[in-house]
C-alpha cells in the first residue's frame, strides 16, 4: 500500500511538473517557464541564436511574457521575410527563450545558461532587476545585451556591450509630466510611489531626476512598498495625510498591484490625478480597480490599439497578438519586437556575427521600428546606446481606455 | 498624529489583522494536528481565489454559492494532497517539508499556465464605504471582519465540541495515545487537512473581492501566516488569532512612521522578541 502511494505520488508529481513547465499553444497560456525554441524554417542557411529572456513566472511575468512574445514574433517575421544576410551568407534567427525570474540572482542564472550552455552571443532581456543580473554575465563575456528597463544605470560607460531598447523612466516621465502639466496646469503637487526591489531601487533616481526637470512641480518626495503588497490601506492613511492631491505618480511592477492600489485609493476618497508610466496588464488591473477608481488616470504602457494615434502596423500587431494569446497587447511586446530588429540591424551593419563588431556597428544601425519611422540608438551617458520613441498617453473615460495624445520626451503634440 | 489618522489606523489594523487570522488558522491547525509545515497552504489559498473567480466570473455562479463550492473543492483537494503527498512522509518532517516546497513551485506555475498570469478581478458582493468622522469604513472589509469572527467561532466550537474536533485535539496532544484510544490517525489527518485547506479557500473567497486573484498571491500569504503562527505559538488556534491581530496593528501603526518594506521587517523583529521571551510563542504549548 505504501509503495502504491509512493508510485501514485510520483506520477502526480510528474504530471504537475509537466503542466507547470510546458506551454501548450493554447491562446491564453504563457510561454514555457523554462525554455522554448521558436521553430526556424528548414534551410541550409546559418542560424543566429538570440537569447530571449524575461520573467515568465512570478510577480513580474506580465512584463516578461509580453516582451519575450514580442521578440518571438519578430523572429518569426524576420525568418518569414527570408532571414538576414551577413557577409554574403543567409542566416535565420532562432530565439532561445528562458525564464530569468524578476530578480538579480535569477537573471544571472538565466544568462549563464544562455551564454555558457547555448553559446548565445546576443541576448534580449525584459525587466530591470533581472537584467542587472544578466549583465554580470554578458559584459565580461562580451555578449551583446539589449534590454527593456527603466534605469539608466545599466547603460553606464563601463557597460559597453549593453543597449537599451526602451526609454528609461526619464523619457516616459518627461513625456507624461509635460502632458499632465499641459492638461492640468493647476495640479502642482506630486508624490511618488515605487516598489522596493532591485528594479525600483534602480529606477527611483531616474524618476526623481525627471520630476526635477519641472520646476512647476512641488515634489513631496516618495515612498516605497514591498512588491506583492495587496493591502495598501495603512499606507494610504499616511499618504493622504500628506495631502498629495491632485497628483500621485505610481510605479508598479507586479501583477495585481496597480489595481489594488487604485481601488483602495478611491475607497479612501482620493480624487486627484494618478499618473502611471510603467504598469503592464492595465486592462486586467483596471478591472480589479473598477471604473470609478480609474477614471481620468494617465498611463502609457497599454494603449487602445484601435484608437487614435496608433500606427497601422501597431494595430495589426495588436490584432495578431490578441488573436494568438487572447489578451490585450502591451508596449512591452513592441519593445521585445524592436529589440530583435535592432540586433538584426546591428549584425547586418557589422557584416559579422562577432558581438564586439556588432557592438561597434550598433550606434549607426537603423531598423524599421514598430513605433514608427527608423529606429536608432540615441546618445545617453556619453555613447549612442538608448532608443527613444513617441508614446501614446491614455486615460479612462466612462470605464473605457481611450488614447489622449502622443507625447515624447521633449515635445508634445495632440 | 491626528485623531482621524489614529482612528483610521485602528480600523485598518483590525481589518488587516482579521484577514490574517482567518488565513493563518488553517496553517496552524495542520501543524498542530499533523506536525507538518505545510508551505503549500498559501497555494491552497490562491487556488481558493482562482476557483472562486472561475465559478463566479467565468461561469456566472452566485458569489456565496461559488464561495462554498470553492471551499469544498479545495478541502477535497487538501484531502488528496494529504493522502498522496504528505501521508507517505508522516513523521518525517524534513521530507514533508521538501514535498511542500515542490508543491509551492508547481501549483502557481500550473495555474499561471492554465489561467494566465494577470490579475483576476472578482466583483465585490458588498461595494461602498461609510465615512464616520473622517474615518473610512469599507463595507466589504467590515463584512470580512464579521465573516472572519464567525469562522473563528465556528472553528473553536468544532474543535471544542464536535467528535472529530475532539479527535483532532487528542491527536495533536499525543498521536500514539489517541491511536490507542481507537482514534484513526489517517481519518483525523484527512479531516484536519480538509478543514485547513477549506479554511484557506474560504479566507481567499472572502478576501479576493477586496483585492484580486493572481497565481502568485500565495507567497505573501504564507509569509504572513508563518509570522502569525510563530508569534502566537505553533499549533495554537487562539495564538493564531492573537498573532494575526497583533501583526495587523503593528503594520497599520508602523506604516504611519516608516515605509512598507521596513514595516514588513517588523513582523520578523516581533518574532525574535517573542521567541526570546517565550520560546513556544505567546500561547504555544509548553
Amino acid at each position: 500500500m505504501r509503495n502504491l502511494s509512493m508510485a501514485v505520488m510520483a506520477l502526480v508529481m510528474v504530471f504537475l511538473l509537466a503542466a507547470s513547465a510546458c506551454s501548450a499553444p493554447t491562446p491564453t497560456q504563457a510561454p514555457a517557464a523554462t525554455q522554448a525554441l521558436v521553430p526556424t524554417p528548414t534551410t541550409a542557411a546559418g542560424v543566429l541564436k538570440i537569447g530571449n529572456i524575461g520573467p515568465l513566472a512570478g510577480v513580474g511575468s506580465e512584463y516578461g511574457t509580453s516582451g519575450t512574445r514580442g521578440a518571438n514574433m519578430a523572429v518569426e517575421d524576420i525568418n518569414k521575410a527570408g532571414g538576414i544576410t551577413v557577409g554574403g551568407k543567409k542566416y535565420v534567427l532562432q530565439a532561445v527563450t528562458s525564464d530569468s525570474g524578476y530578480a538579480v540572482d535569477t537573471g544571472r542564472t538565466a544568462a549563464e545558461k544562455l551564454v555558457f550552455t547555448d553559446q548565445v552571443k546576443f541576448v534580449i532581456s525584459i525587466g530591470t532587476g533581472n537584467t542587472q543580473g544578466s549583465q554580470q554575465v554578458t559584459e565580461p563575456n562580451k555578449v551583446l545585451l539589449i534590454y527593456n528597463g527603466g534605469s539608466d544605470a545599466l547603460i553606464a560607460a563601463q557597460y559597453a556591450y549593453t543597449f537599451r531598447v526602451t526609454m528609461a523612466l526619464d523619457g516616459f516621465m518627461t513625456a507624461m509630466l509635460s502632458f499632465a502639466l499641459e492638461k492640468y496646469p493647476q495640479n502642482t503637487r506630486i508624490f511618488s510611489t515605487i516598489y522596493d526591489d532591485a528594479s525600483g531601487k534602480a529606477v527611483m533616481p531616474t524618476m526623481q531626476d525627471a520630476i526635477k526637470q519641472f520646476p512647476q512641480y512641488q515634489n513631496l518626495g516618495f515612498d516605497n512598498y514591498t512588491p506583492g503588497t495587496t493591502d495598501f490601506y495603512p499606507w494610504i492613511t499616511k499618504m493622504l495625510a500628506m495631502n498629495p492631491q491632485p497628483n500621485i505618480l505610481n510605479l508598479t511592477s507586479t501583477t495585481g498591484t496597480l489595481g489594488n492600489f487604485l481601488k483602495q485609493l478611491n475607497e479612501r476618497g482620493y480624487t486627484g490625478l494618478i499618473i502611471s508610466p510603467s504598469s503592464a496588464g492595465l486592462a486586467s488591473e483596471f478591472k480589479v480597480a473598477g471604473p470609478k477608481a480609474t477614471e481620468g488616470i494617465l498611463y502609457t504602457r497599454e494603449w487602445n490599439w484601435e484608437g487614435d494615434f496608433v500606427t497601422p502596423r501597431q494595430r495589426e500587431m495588436s490584432r495578431r497578438y490578441t488573436s494568438q494569446y487572447n489578451i490585450p497587447m502591451t508596449t512591452y511586446v513592441l519593445d521585445g519586437y524592436d529589440a530583435v530588429y535592432a540586433v538584426a540591424a546591428g549584425v547586418v551593419a557589422a557584416g559579422s556575427l562577432d558581438a564586439t563588431a556588432v557592438r561597434d556597428a550598433m550606434p549607426n544601425a537603423t531598423w524599421d521600428s514598430v513605433y514608427g519611422g527608423k529606429g536608432q540608438f540615441y546618445e545617453k551617458l556619453g555613447r549612442k546606446c538608448a532608443f527613444y520613441y513617441p508614446i501614446v498617453v491614455g486615460t479612462v473615460k466612462n470605464g473605457e481606455m481611450v488614447n489622449l495624445g502622443i507625447a515624447n520626451p521633449t515635445q508634445l503634440k495632440k | 498624529m491626528t485623531f482621524t489618522m489614529f482612528a483610521q489606523s485602528a480600523i485598518d489594523g483590525l481589518t488587516t489583522g482579521m484577514v490574517y487570522v482567518v488565513v493563518a488558522l488553517g496553517l496552524t491547525l495542520v501543524f498542530g494536528v499533523m506536525d507538518i509545515v505545510n508551505f503549500a497552504h498559501g497555494e491552497m489559498f490562491m487556488l481558493g481565489a482562482i476557483v472562486l473567480w472561475f465559478l463566479s466570473v467565468s461561469l456566472g455562479i452566485n458569489y456565496i454559492v461559488a464561495l462554498l463550492m470553492s471551499a469544498i473543492a479545495i478541502a477535497i483537494l487538501g484531502v488528496l494532497i494529504e493522502r498522496l503527498f504528505y501521508r507517505p512522509f508522516r513523521g518525517r518532517l524534513l521530507d514533508s517539508f521538501i514535498v511542500a516546497l515542490a508543491l509551492v513551485t508547481i501549483i502557481p506555475n500550473t495555474v499561471s499556465n492554465i489561467a494566465g498570469p494577470f490579475a483576476k478581478a472578482i466583483p465585490s458582493p458588498l461595494p461602498g464605504t461609510l465615512q464616520v468622522q473622517g474615518v473610512t469604513l469599507s463595507l466589504e472589509r467590515m463584512a470580512v471582519v464579521m465573516a472572519s469572527i464567525v469562522l473563528v467561532a465556528a472553528l473553536f466550537a468544532f474543535i471544542q465540541w464536535h467528535k472529530a474536533g475532539k479527535a483532532m485535539r487528542a491527536v495533536a496532544q499525543d498521536p500514539d495515545a489517541a491511536a490507542l484510544q481507537g482514534i484513526s490517525i489517517d481519518r483525523t489527518s484527512s479531516v484536519c487537512m480538509a478543514l485547513g485547506c477549506g479554511l484557506a479557500a474560504a479566507a481567499a473567497g472572502l478576501i479576493a473581492p477586496l483585492f484580486s486573484a493572481t497565481p502568485w498571491m500565495g507567497g505573501e500569504v504564507i509569509m504572513k501566516s508563518f509570522i502569525i503562527i510563530i508569534i502566537g505559538g505553533l499549533g495554537s488556534v487562539p495564538g493564531a488569532v492573537l498573532g494575526g491581530i497583533l501583526l495587523g496593528y503593528l503594520e497599520a501603526f508602523g506604516t504611519l512612521f516608516v515605509s512598507l518594506p521596513i514595516v514588513t521587517l517588523f513582523g520578523f523583529v516581533l518574532i525574535i522578541v517573542v521567541l526570546l521571551a517565550r520560546p513556544k510563542g505567546l500561547l504555544g504549548r509548553a
